[in-house]
């Protein structure tokens, strides 16, 4: 009788919704402010994603085209991504894993959203390489507009197709099927978006390296020195403020970086087609292996 | 009840859900790129004509500011170029008249400056009072718009070289955190008819002067640790004998003269003690001497010739010349255990082994069909390299203190000159221009 | 009726949370650009330095600098003893970096033996040169290996070592001036001169 009633009041001790919600919320919130500290410390620790790289744009030269690879796959998508192996219509290579797209929608006032694809930007020179990424956009656009006559038509397809051309698949828990069988004019812009994108940051590599000014052999000794500053572009190219991530921990290094960067304002204005207002950008210097 | 644990469920499948979200990120906001080296290895720096603050009253200062409107941006430019890391921006992109220009933090545009490409902005402020000058000097980082360094110096207007010389050590420790060369001396011979005298010079071959007016012929300068003293080699009747020079006082003395040779002094950076050649004892041998000529340890024992050469910066190693192969090649001697390891194995005829002041190479001159060539070894025998070539006969290297440069001396321009090159051979360029033929160059070690 | 309406608002709340952590997530995920290889125009770069800084290295050579020359005097040369002429002006001669004693040599050292015999009051003293290339100190202790040779010769051959006395010049007093192999052939001697009576 003793047990009965203690399990009976164990189990049903009380409507009690209140108290087990009162305890669940102390634990959420636990959980939660466990999380932020976490993601706060985030940006103090060196950046090392936990996992897999998400995105990666490569600016070698490199024109071959493996072809699809299953890379994407591994990354357990598992909705509705049959992708068909259609041969790319745009002469792209693939790289590597891009994870679920987000809808293009601009939902928070300042910050761009960020498509991922696939796409690699083959780059041989600077000054080819606008001509590369042109071409590659017009190849990407008219394979999209491709698509979406063959999506008016084999609607059952479309997924696959775009896929082909894309290569940004759904990841699982996210209606990705949704949003990536939705509008394709959207997500052809979020395309050429990146490109542009990929474009311009090599164009910004390329104006800071050109103002870093060391000399490096005095630094040998001191083995691998690496800083990260982390500048604000504003649309126009000015950089609105830069801080050090990661300061190398030798001074000549860390003001030899500074300076490359503030020689480097203003920067090249956003491509057109990049419509955010402000950018967040991350550079990172190292010395590089020294031949002896 | 059953439906509280229903929505319990929920509660808690969903929140796992959200936490499960919480650690995979949705968007990242930020991309990073690389750069992985630096574009440029020297650093640009903008050193416009230094403003004159009055033009002076009689008629010797108004000469000599004139003069020195020109000469002493010059000297601090040659400086800062011969270092090799600091590129200087060619004044004719200067927007502003530099004497009009600030020479104060406050009064500079800085954002100018940046706009022409320059890291570093050098202003200069000066005028002459009765012979003197009076001199200001400021370093700019250009990007922080901040004074790095400045400085005021008054001296003789005949020492306006060693006050620039003091500033560009300012400006290379400030980049650095390093001491520069900027302050020191190279000792060499100069021989003028048949005689061979001694000489000392400014790192960048100015400011020559003789030091030593007797003997008619004298080698093989050598420094002490503390820059202070010349060990030198003096051919007098009855052979070659060993002197040492006090600078500071002006002085000589007679350090050994025994029976034989007395040559080659190479003085322990650690001790007190040289590694000198004598054949007092019938045969060219290596001994230790102490700073009074006693002889302190013999080194070798070898029927052939042996020739001290150069001390390790430890104090522990001696490179020297033996030609017990049958030709003079260079050894190692640990002077702890005495024991002896060949170094050279290329060519046939090696000599003159100096010994960097970092300890990581040896440099020593290698004579074949092709000329005397100057090379360079680690003290373990690996990485030969060869730094000079096709240039007629380049001798006797001699390490800038802080290793990272070579003095040496050539005659590829069909006379024998004063050499300096960097210590992988890069940059060689003419250090001295003397009439006569100069040899034998010792690079001081730091001076203050 | 209660409990499904406080079960709406914790969702809710959830919901917003849930949502303002996503919107602040700033979770990185880097891109990597990997910088390419220099570029033809890095190399054009590069190369337009190495030109500039040749042209000023020539120009320094051109530009020279003067110094006051200082009057060469004349290098006081060594008794000359008629009677001793043929003594001291026949040198013995040696190969590139050696001490040996070829058979010409010895037999100029017989004719010194002979005179030395001869003249049995005088000392003499053998001088050791090289040629000019070569280390400084290493041909200072050439020299003198050079000259003791020669003394070894003469003291096998009888002539007391008391008599003769050595010294080395090294490279430092070459009789012939030019840089070509016969003059260095001439100045790898060995030289006697007398000392006193």
């Amino acid at each position: 009788m003793n047990k009965e009633n203690l399990i009976y009041n164990l189990w049903y001790r009380q409507p009690d919704w209140y108290s087990w919600s009162k305890a669940f919320l102390v634990s959420l919130f636990l959980h939660l402010g466990i999380l932020l500290i976490a993601l706060t410390f985030n940006t103090i620790s060196p950046v090392s994603a936990p996992l897999p790289m998400v995105y990666n744009v490569e600016l070698v030269s490199g024109l071959e085209v493996p072809g699809l690879t299953t890379a994407g796959r591994t990354k357990g998508t598992d909705v509705s991504t049959k992708t068909k192996k259609t041969k790319p219509k745009a002469r792209v290579t693939h790289k590597s894993i891009p994870i679920w797209r987000v809808k293009a929608k601009s939902s928070i006032a300042g910050k761009p959203t960020i498509e991922k694809t696939q796409v690699e930007v083959p780059l041989a020179k600077t000054a080819e390489s606008s001509n590369m990424v042109d071409r590659e956009l017009e190849k990407l656009t008219s394979a999209v507009a491709g698509e979406n006559s063959i999506k008016a038509n084999a609607p059952g397809q479309d997924t696959g197709v775009k896929k082909t051309t894309t290569g940004a698949e759904g990841t699982s828990g996210k209606p990705a099927g949704a949003s990536a069988g939705g509008t394709p004019g959207t997500s052809r812009k979020g395309e050429t978006l990146s490109l542009a994108r990929s474009a311009y940051y090599t164009e910004v590599w390329d104006r800071i390296r050109r103002e870093w000014a060391l000399p490096d052999e005095l630094l040998k000794q001191k083995g691998n020195l690496a800083a990260i500053i982390v500048i604000r572009i504003r649309r126009d190219g000015k950089i609105l403020d830069a801080k050090f991530e990661k300061r190398s921990g030798d001074k000549v290094f860390d003001n030899s970086v500074w300076r490359a960067i503030w020689k480097a304002d203003p920067l090249p204005p956003f491509p057109q087609i990049y419509s955010a207002e402000v950018d967040e950008l991350g550079i990172r210097f190292r010395l590089a292996e020294l031949l002896n | 009840m059953k439906k509280t644990q229903w929505n319990l469920s929920v509660t808690l499948i969903y929140a796992l859900v959200f936490i499960f979200f919480m650690t995979k990120p949705l968007f990242a906001a930020r991309y990073y790129i690389d750069i992985t080296s630096p574009y440029f290895k020297r650093i640009p720096v903008a050193i416009p004509e230094f403003k004159i603050l009055s033009k002076g009253r009689t008629l010797e200062d108004r000469a000599l500011t004139e003069k020195f409107k020109k000469n002493l941006p010059e000297v601090l430019i040659h400086d800062l170029e011969f270092c090799g890391l600091f590129r200087i921006l060619s004044p004719r992109g200067f927007l502003v008249d530099p004497q009009k220009m600030g020479v104060k933090t406050g009064e500079i545009n800085f954002k100018n400056w940046r706009i022409q490409g320059t890291d570093l902005l050098v202003r200069g402020a000066f005028h002459v009072i009765n012979n003197t000058l009076i001199l200001e000097l400021r370093l700019f980082d250009v990007v922080k718009a901040k004074m790095m360094v400045g400085r005021a110096y008054e001296a003789p207007s005949e020492d306006f070289r060693s006050v620039i010389h003091r500033f560009s050590q300012e400006i290379y420790k400030a980049l650095t955190g390093k001491p520069g060369i900027f302050l020191t001396k190279i000792a060499f011979v100069n021989k003028i008819g048949k005689k061979k005298h001694l000489f000392i010079c400014d790192f960048d071959g100015e400011n020559v002067q003789q030091i030593i007016k007797k003997g008619e012929t004298i080698l093989s300068p050598e420094w002490s640790p503390d820059g202070k003293k010349l060990a030198y080699v003096s051919i007098e009747d009855m052979g070659p004998a060993l002197f040492m020079a006090d600078l500071e006082q002006g002085t000589a003395r007679r350090l050994c003269s025994y029976r034989g040779l007395n040559i080659a002094p190479a003085w322990n950076p650690k001790k007190n003690l040289l590694a000198v050649t004598l054949s007092v004892h019938g045969n060219p041998e290596i001994y230790t001497i102490d700073l009074n000529g006693r002889v302190q340890k013999r080194l070798t024992k070898f029927w052939g010739i042996d020739v001290a050469g150069s001390w390790s910066p430890d104090g522990r190693y001696l490179a020297f010349v033996s030609n017990s192969p049958g030709n003079p090649q260079i050894y190692i001697l640990d002077t702890e255990t005495m024991e002896k390891r060949r170094l050279t194995f290329s060519g046939n005829y090696n000599t003159d082994p100096s010994w960097s002041p970092t300890g990581e190479w040896i440099a020593y001159a290698s004579l074949s069909r092709d000329g005397t060539n100057i090379f360079r070894i680690k003290p373990d025998g690996t990485d030969l390299q060869q730094l000079t070539a096709n240039s007629g006969r380049n001798e006797h290297p001699s390490w800038s203190p802080d290793g990272r440069m070579i003095v040496f001396s050539s005659n590829r321009t069909g006379k024998q000159r004063l050499w300096v090159m960097f210590a992988d051979g890069g940059q060689q360029k003419q250090l001295t221009f003397l009439s006569g033929s100069q040899s034998d160059p010792a690079w001081s070690p730091f001076m203050d | 009726m209660r409990l499904r309406k406080s079960n709406g608002r914790i969702f809710a709340l959830l919901a917003i949370i849930g949502l303002i952590f996503v919107s602040l997530s700033c979770s990185k995920a880097p891109v990597r650009t990997t910088v390419p290889e220099l570029t033809p125009e890095e190399r054009a770069r590069i190369a337009a330095e190495e030109e500039a800084r040749r042209k000023l290295e020539a120009e320094r050579l051109k530009h020279g600098r003067s110094v006051e020359e200082s009057l060469a005097e004349l290098y006081a040369n060594k008794e000359e003893l008629k009677a001793l002429q043929e003594f001291q002006n026949e040198d013995i001669h040696f190969a590139f970096d050696s001490y040996v004693l070829s058979p010409e040599a010895q037999k100029i050292l017989d004719k010194k033996v002979a005179w030395l015999r001869k003249h049995p009051d005088i000392k003499i003293i053998i001088e050791g040169h090289c040629d000019e290339r070569g280390s400084n100190e290493y041909n200072l202790a050439l020299g003198e290996r050079r000259a003791n040779s020669a003394r070894e010769y003469l003291i096998n051959a009888g002539i007391d070592p008391d008599r003769i006395h050595i010294i080395s010049y090294g490279e430092e007093r070459p009789l012939a001036l030019g840089s070509d192999e016969a003059s260095w052939a001439i100045n790898r001697r060995a030289h006697f001169v007398v000392w006193k009576k």
